[in-house]
């Protein structure tokens, strides 16, 4: 409702009220008051004529004014401060409510108090009451009064409803407005993120196309040039596919679709595999690299192994892109542990340039990089830090930094991983070779590649290629026609991994082909990928470049699975799944006589994923020797029965006898002297380990006896590799061959020097003369006194002084005595004084020429 | 500002050819109005007690007082400690160089001295006081804070001096200090460890470390600091065998011999670092190692029988009763009248059940001295 309408229907209300109030006073007679409700009812009549909604605050004035005076007219007519009218005063301000302005709001009331003041102040003067007896007395016109009153409450309350109503609709119609805009929002957002993905997806195809076809480029012979543009064509998509992966990454955290992939995973070969990219970069910045498990860590472990990977990556390429000097390190320690949880701790440590208090806040936030600054200097996307913290506490972790500003930041993360189930591992000795299987190959180019190839030649496979899935598919439906079914369908992918998923799909829908193994050998792989081929019905997913044996390994594997029948939920074999189950075939055995020494020694060795046997002298040890196949054995070497040379002489005899491998033994003795190692060494034993064994070098000894090619830690452990006897060598003494190779008196040095200042060189040599018969002096009485100090500082100042003089042969005489000195070698003193003197006398005989 | 035509130079050399030479060299150069000459360091501090000079040229190795500590003592003062000191010596020897380093020396000049190099040295030092770094002018600043106390802003000052120079390992490890003085031990460590893997040469640092590990009891720790410090310096030889002794006790035996091994190896001062060692083995009940550098010291100075009856005895200890006699025979055919060497080998004879041996070497003694008690006995044990 408007604002004039509001005013108009006052208007008409008080003019009804005027009518019947003109009425009521033409009826007594009382002429004057009805002039004056004649008068007041006009102007309110013409007020309702010319009320307009550009014309209503000055419309609204007069109808107060008009109120205001009608009823102080009419209270001083009838009755002053006792007339009814005077209530009519209270309404005052509820016609103010009308206006906006809240002057006017207030202004109006204040003059009817005022009017109202005034009639109190002088109700002592007899007003002049015109028809006061008359008036007072008629009860119609108390009623008519009263009656206005009532009416009047009434619209107060209706025009205070309405005021409400108003704001009301003004605050729904203002939600709905926000409503609607968060709904654009929302929908923008869904938009921008279906645009980034879908973005990320067509450039990540094309992207993958170009990195799988400069992996065929690199294959090819090119020339040093070519090679090295190629390098960098490679690089530059590998990185420009890493922003987009991080794009996507992020857009897919924002929509809640990533999901992780739980699989077991060891974590010694997967940290192996993981720093060996960030330590070539550290090093090729001359910073120093190291990593390190703590012996309490569990190493088999459950958990998401692709996208633990990432993070560390990131934390690992950060702290090497902020460190210009110094070292990066990466520590796994155990922080707590149950019985089927561990949670373990990753810290990267930098000496980097260091956080400063203030940005840490904002640090993991998306795009976000300390400082502006930074990005232009370092580059990067600033979605690293921001994805890790999402990922980690996806996992169920924490993400968090220690930094101090200019020294270096400690970024880490704790995760809770669970601890793979006990199991045991069968030996692959009973494997079928992969010679004497049927394999059908695919790739989808028109040709395989040539390290797939070559690989396959250097295994002896024979094969069978197809050129398209259909053809294949064709293939193996005649060959399972004939009887004669293919083992093993090997899929390359090396720009594209369509065809072999279409095939996977297809194969696997019929059950005929459930011997037959499927591998994916693939260029373009990416984090899911390996769930997406296990999805198809794929055996083993391996990325480019793989080693032969890996790859011989992985067939063997599929071989074994796919005779042995089938499994479900047995998960895709990858590199890590091979490498691990390498790992955790060796076994060791433990020769120790005391129990608490073999169980702790097991519960060590099991602990870092390998299998372990027992036995409690050497006569066992010999016995289980015969009976199985070990890849290292720990033996003692003080025990009843057999000690533990005995055995190791055994079990090398039997070794020949029966042309089996060398494996490796590592002695564990009480005696750390260099007699009982030999005498270790002298057994045929390869190391030996002094008790109590320290978890840290029984780890590392069984690495590297167990030809993993690298200690468990990355660290170099020189001081290890110090054998005591070696390192002391004697620097010799520099002896004065004279004649062969030095010059008595460089002259032309000298005048070089002294820019060919005859002068100067004059006084230079005149001092030198006055200078060196005196030190010659000093060293001879230094050596009768034997005082070897004495000799080596004398040597050493007539050695300054021959220099200057570019006396070359007296300046080497000199720092050979020097040099005799320094290691208190006296009896030959007085020989290489004796040098000294017949330099000196060389040295005159030359200069006087 | 040094005006490097009236500059005042202090040359401090023994030799007086040395002098000489710098003077015409600067004469000819037109370097420098004032000269002044000392003839060791001694003297040199004596001359720069009562006048002040825009530049000191220090030899190395001087008699009384050598540069090293003479630079020591300009540092240590109050006064003198902003004047910069070029330091004269005979060759880039790595020792003394890691050792100057460590009391800042602003140049060094290597023997013998050329015009170009004199010229081209003193240069750049004047350059470098008149027109200095900023990073040297927030150090400065941070040096007086720290002087009135004021740990927390001596701090600061440092670490904008950092951001100037963010990998300098004297800063980095000011730095570090600052924090140990307010009690953050952690912090503070964190610094020298990045000083210390920043700059590979650092030598101070690591002593620092090495210290600290020893107040935390990390002795293995401070042990593999030390090692690194023995390669760059011999100077801390002392306190790295005794290091080394602490770890023998405390069981890190293989630790502890590399210590001894390397401290040896690099020593200026072989033969009594090695005597040293082989003592503090042998009171630690350590044969084997001793042994070994018995017998070297044995094979580089043949004459010194001292040494080889007591290789004899620790042979004897670890039971190699042949080579322990050996030893004895020989101190016998060399020293006269070595009572004990010819007692132990009575002994060795007579627990080898060779009696006639045996009391031949006893006559022996019994001939120089009738009354001695252990022969006597063992006559009588015969």
């Amino acid at each position: 409702m408007s604002d004039s309408s509001i005013l108009k229907s006052f208007l008409s209300l008080f003019s009804g009220f005027l009518i019947v109030q003109a009425g009521l006073f033409a009826w007594i007679h009382a002429w004057p008051l009805v002039i004056l409700n004649v008068f007041a009812l006009v102007i309110n009549i013409l007020l309702l004529v010319f009320c307009r909604e550009n014309t209503a605050v000055a419309c609204r004035h007069a109808f107060n004014l008009c109120f205001l005076s009608y009823y102080a007219v009419l209270g001083f007519r009838t009755g002053g401060f006792f007339s009814i009218a005077m209530v009519m005063l209270f309404f005052v301000p509820v016609f103010a409510s009308m206006f906006q302005d809240l002057r006017f709001r207030i202004f109006y009331p204040v003059l009817a108090g005022l009017i109202f003041m005034g009639f109190y102040a002088g109700q002592r003067i007899a007003p002049n009451i015109l028809t006061a007896d008359r008036i007072i007395n008629i009860s119609l016109y108390r009623f008519s009064n009263l009656f206005l009153i009532l009416v009047f409450f009434a619209a107060v309350i209706w025009v205070f409803a309405q005021d409400r109503l108003k704001t009301q609709r003004l605050v729904e119609t203002s939600q709905n407005e926000c409503r609607r805009m968060a709904q654009d929002a929302e929908k923008a957002l869904k938009i921008k993120d279906e645009f980034l993905a879908n973005m990320s997806h067509e450039i990540r195809n094309p992207m993958n196309g170009i990195i799988g076809m400069m992996h065929v480029l690199l294959d090819t012979d090119l020339d040093e040039e070519q090679k090295s543009y190629a390098d960098v064509v490679y690089n530059s998509a590998r990185a420009l596919l890493t922003i987009v992966n991080d794009i996507l990454d992020l857009s897919k955290i924002e929509a809640g679709k990533l999901e992780l992939d739980i699989r077991d995973f060891d974590l010694e070969i997967a940290v192996r595999d993981m720093v060996s990219l960030p330590a070539v970069l550290a090093r090729q910045k001359g910073l120093d690299f190291s990593w390190h498990i703590d012996s309490e860590v569990p190493c088999r472990l459950q958990g998401d192994i692709g996208r633990i990977r990432q993070v560390v990556n990131n934390l690992l390429g950060n702290a090497v892109k902020f460190t210009e000097a110094g070292q990066v390190s990466l520590t796994i320690s155990l922080e707590s542990e149950t019985e089927d949880l561990a949670s373990v701790c990753f810290s990267v440590e930098d000496t980097g340039i260091g956080i400063s208090d203030d940005k840490k806040d904002v640090l993991f936030n998306s795009f976000t990089q300390a400082d502006t600054s930074i990005t232009r200097k370092y580059g990067g996307t600033g979605l690293g830090l921001a994805i890790s913290k999402f990922l980690v506490e996806k996992m169920g972790g924490k993400i968090g930094l220690d930094s101090i500003e200019m020294i270096g930041s400690t970024f880490f993360f704790t995760l809770p991983l669970k601890k793979q189930p006990e199991r045991v591992f069968s030996p692959g000795s009973d494997n079928p070779e992969p010679g004497d299987c049927r394999i059908l190959v695919i790739s989808d180019d028109s040709s395989i590649g040539v390290s797939f190839e070559k690989n396959l030649g250097e295994l002896d496979i024979v094969y069978e290629q197809a050129m398209d899935e259909t053809e294949a598919f064709e293939m193996l439906k005649w060959a399972s026609d004939e009887n004669r079914p293919y083992h093993l369908v090997i899929a390359e992918a090396k720009e594209n991994d369509e065809i072999a998923w279409k095939l996977g799909k297809i194969i696997r829908e019929h059950t005929r082909f459930d011997t037959t193994g499927l591998i994916l050998l693939t260029s373009v792989g990416q984090k899911g990928d390996a769930k997406r081929f296990e999805n198809a019905g794929f055996d083993a997913f391996l990325s480019k470049p793989v080693q032969k044996s890996l790859f011989h390994d992985c067939i063997r594997q599929v071989l074994a699975r796919r005779a042995r029948g089938i499994e479900d939920n047995l998960s895709i074999i990858t590199k890590y799944s091979i490498m691990e189950a390498q790992k955790h075939s060796w076994r060791v055995l433990i020769v120790e006589d005391m129990a608490t020494n073999r169980l702790t020694a097991q519960a060590l060795i099991a602990r870092m994923g390998y299998q372990t046997d027992m036995a409690e002298n050497g006569l066992k040890a010999v016995e289980k020797y015969k009976n199985n196949h070990y890849d290292l054995i720990l033996m003692d070497c003080q025990m009843p029965e057999m000690d533990g040379f005995e055995a190791t002489r055994k079990i090398r005899d039997l070794e020949k006898a029966e042309k089996r491998g060398h494996v490796p033994i590592i002695a564990m003795t009480g005696n750390a002297f260099e007699s009982d190692r030999q005498k270790c060494f002298d057994n045929g034993m390869d190391d030996f380990i002094a008790k109590p064994v320290e978890p840290d070098v029984l780890m590392r000894k069984i690495s590297s006896n167990l030809n993993t090619g690298e200690n468990c830690s990355g660290e170099t452990d020189s001081d290890q590799h110090i054998v005591m006897p070696d390192i002391i060598e004697h620097p010799e003494p520099a002896r004065p061959d004279s004649g062969s190779s030095c010059v008595v008196f460089d002259k032309a040095q000298l005048y070089e020097r002294f820019g060919n200042d005859d002068q100067l060189i004059r006084i230079v040599m005149d001092s030198f003369f006055q200078d060196a018969p005196e030190l010659l002096d000093n060293i001879k009485t230094a050596i009768e006194n034997n005082d070897a100090e004495s000799v080596r500082s004398n040597a050493h100042a007539l050695k300054g002084c021959a220099a200057n003089v570019n006396a070359q042969c007296l300046k080497k005489a000199a720092r050979a005595l020097e040099d005799h000195a320094k290691q208190m070698n006296s009896q030959n003193f007085a020989s290489a004084f004796e040098t000294l003197a017949r330099e000196y006398e060389i040295f005159i005989r030359e200069t006087d020429s | 500002m040094i005006n490097i035509e009236t500059m005042s130079i202090l040359i401090v050399d023994d030799m007086k050819s040395m002098r000489l030479t710098i003077r015409q060299m600067l004469k000819n150069l037109g370097i420098a109005k004032t000269l002044k000459f000392a003839d060791n360091g001694k003297t040199g501090l004596e001359i720069l007690a009562h006048s002040k000079f825009d530049l000191a040229i220090v030899d190395w190795n001087m008699p009384v007082m050598n540069g090293v500590e003479m630079l020591e003592r300009i540092r240590a003062s109050k006064r003198l400690r902003d004047m910069p000191v070029i330091m004269v010596t005979a060759e880039s020897e790595r020792d003394i160089v890691a050792e100057v380093a460590e009391i800042e020396v602003n140049a060094y000049l290597l023997k013998p001295l050329t015009l170009a190099s004199l010229d081209e040295k003193i240069r750049s030092v004047v350059e470098k006081v008149n027109n200095p770094e900023p990073a040297t002018l927030h150090r400065l600043k941070a040096r007086d804070f720290e002087e009135e106390g004021d740990y927390e802003s001596a701090i600061e000052q440092i670490r904008i001096a950092l951001s100037y120079r963010p990998n300098a390992s004297r800063l980095l490890r000011q730095m570090g200090l600052l924090h140990f003085k307010i009690g953050k031990e952690k912090i503070g460590e964190k610094c020298l460890l990045k000083a210390a893997s920043v700059n590979k040469q650092d030598i101070l640092t690591r002593v620092y470390l090495a210290e600290y590990y020893i107040g935390k009891k990390k002795l293995e720790s401070a042990g593999r600091y030390f090692l690194e410090i023995l390669t760059l310096s011999s100077r801390h030889n002392d306190r790295a065998i005794e290091l080394g002794e602490k770890l023998l006790i405390k069981g890190s035996r293989r630790l502890a011999l590399n210590i001894f091994s390397r401290a040896i190896t690099l020593s200026k001062k072989q033969n009594t670092h090695r005597e040293k060692v082989i003592d503090i083995c042998l009171a630690h009940e350590e044969l084997e190692y001793p042994l070994m550098l018995m017998d070297q010291s044995i094979k580089e100075n043949p004459s010194n029988y001292d040494i080889v009856y007591k290789a004899g005895l620790v042979h004897l200890e670890a039971g190699n009763i042949k080579q322990a006699l050996n030893y004895f025979i020989e101190v016998d055919r060399h020293v006269r009248g070595h009572i004990d060497a010819k007692l132990q080998i009575a002994a060795i004879y007579y627990r080898a059940k060779k009696v006639l041996k045996a009391d031949d070497y006893l006559r022996q003694i019994l001939r120089i001295d009738p009354e001695n008690k252990k022969a006597l006995a063992l006559r009588r044990a015969l």
